[in-house]
């Protein structure tokens, strides 16, 4: 029962983190639903992955977050009232649905089969060696790619002429721009090809 | 119910919860929130099975697994939102297609 509470507290955590503006506060829910994650591993005899699990997801991950919305900025998103209402108004449906349903088809008896004589080590590394080795492969991989897109590249020609502001636009004064764009009509790619 | 059914059933929330947030909202970061809220539900499914069938060490070397993979898309995921703020000036996943509706 001390299992099913502190999940209910992690979900009460994690609509808040989904819910809340404040991108920092939304990380710092998302660190306190990894908090919550440890303790429920350590109760489940866990305790090898719940010490990852709290290195990994409250410290590595929510650095990496607040890291990203330093740079990118905080931006509120709006205009999805609607949307919201839609959807919290089916959300207790869903859930009261998904409740019975579980009622209503019992786990299956699970079989003692071959319990676990090895060590968490051994495991790790013998039997499960190549796992280990793609973790490897993944992880460099994703240093690799993180690298790259992080780089300061110049942007292919095509991206370019989309993403920065066209050059005449950029004038000292709305006259100047104006005056410019009288001297010369610019059609823009769409309605050229329109 | 058991206990461990209960517990299952509060992954299942938790999960779903994950889900909701992963429909709902349109803000890129948040996206990356709700994939790790169902990355953890899936953590400690993994452990309650482990618990269930006896082979607490074995559903632990997984568990390794997917915080792995589950931290690796994180951080891809953070680095395409920065260049596509960067570059598009925009964290709304709505305002990224350019095809004409």
């Amino acid at each position: 029962m001390d299992k099913l509470g502190l999940l209910l507290v992690a979900a009460y955590c994690a609509i808040q983190a989904i819910r809340t503006t404040n991108l920092l506060l939304s990380v710092l829910w998302l660190a306190s639903v990894s908090a919550l994650t440890t303790i429920i591993l350590f109760t489940l005899d866990a305790p090898q992955a719940a010490v990852i699990e709290i290195s990994v997801g409250a410290g590595l991950v929510a650095v990496l977050l607040v890291f990203a919305i330093s740079i990118a900025g905080e931006e509120t998103l709006h205009n999805h009232d609607t949307l919201w209402k839609k959807m919290l108004r089916r959300f207790p449906l869903i859930t009261v649905l998904f409740l019975l349903l579980w009622i209503l088809l019992p786990l299956p008896e699970t079989q003692p089969g071959a319990k676990d004589t090895a060590t968490f080590s051994t495991i790790l590394w013998e039997d499960r060696a190549l796992d280990v080795l793609l973790q490897i492969v993944i992880i460099f991989s994703a240093v690799l790619s993180l690298l790259g897109l992080l780089a300061d590249q110049k942007l292919p020609a095509a991206v370019q002429h989309y993403a920065a502001p066209h050059p005449l636009n950029e004038a000292a004064s709305p006259t100047e721009q104006v005056a410019i764009v009288d001297d010369e009509p610019i059609l823009e790619p769409e309605r050229e090809l329109a | 119910m058991t206990e461990d059914e209960l517990t299952l059933v509060g992954v299942g929330i938790l999960f779903g919860v994950g889900v909701y947030g992963l429909l709902l909202t349109h803000h890129l970061i948040k996206i990356v929130i709700a994939l790790q809220i169902i990355g953890k539900a899936v953590i400690i499914a993994f452990a309650l099975a482990g618990t269930m069938s006896e082979r607490v060490q074995l559903a632990q070397s997984l568990i390794v697994t997917i915080i792995v993979a589950d931290t690796m898309v994180a951080v891809i995921s953070l680095a395409l939102v920065i260049q596509v703020k960067q570059r598009l000036g925009t964290l709304d996943a709505r305002e990224l297609s350019n095809l004409r509706r």
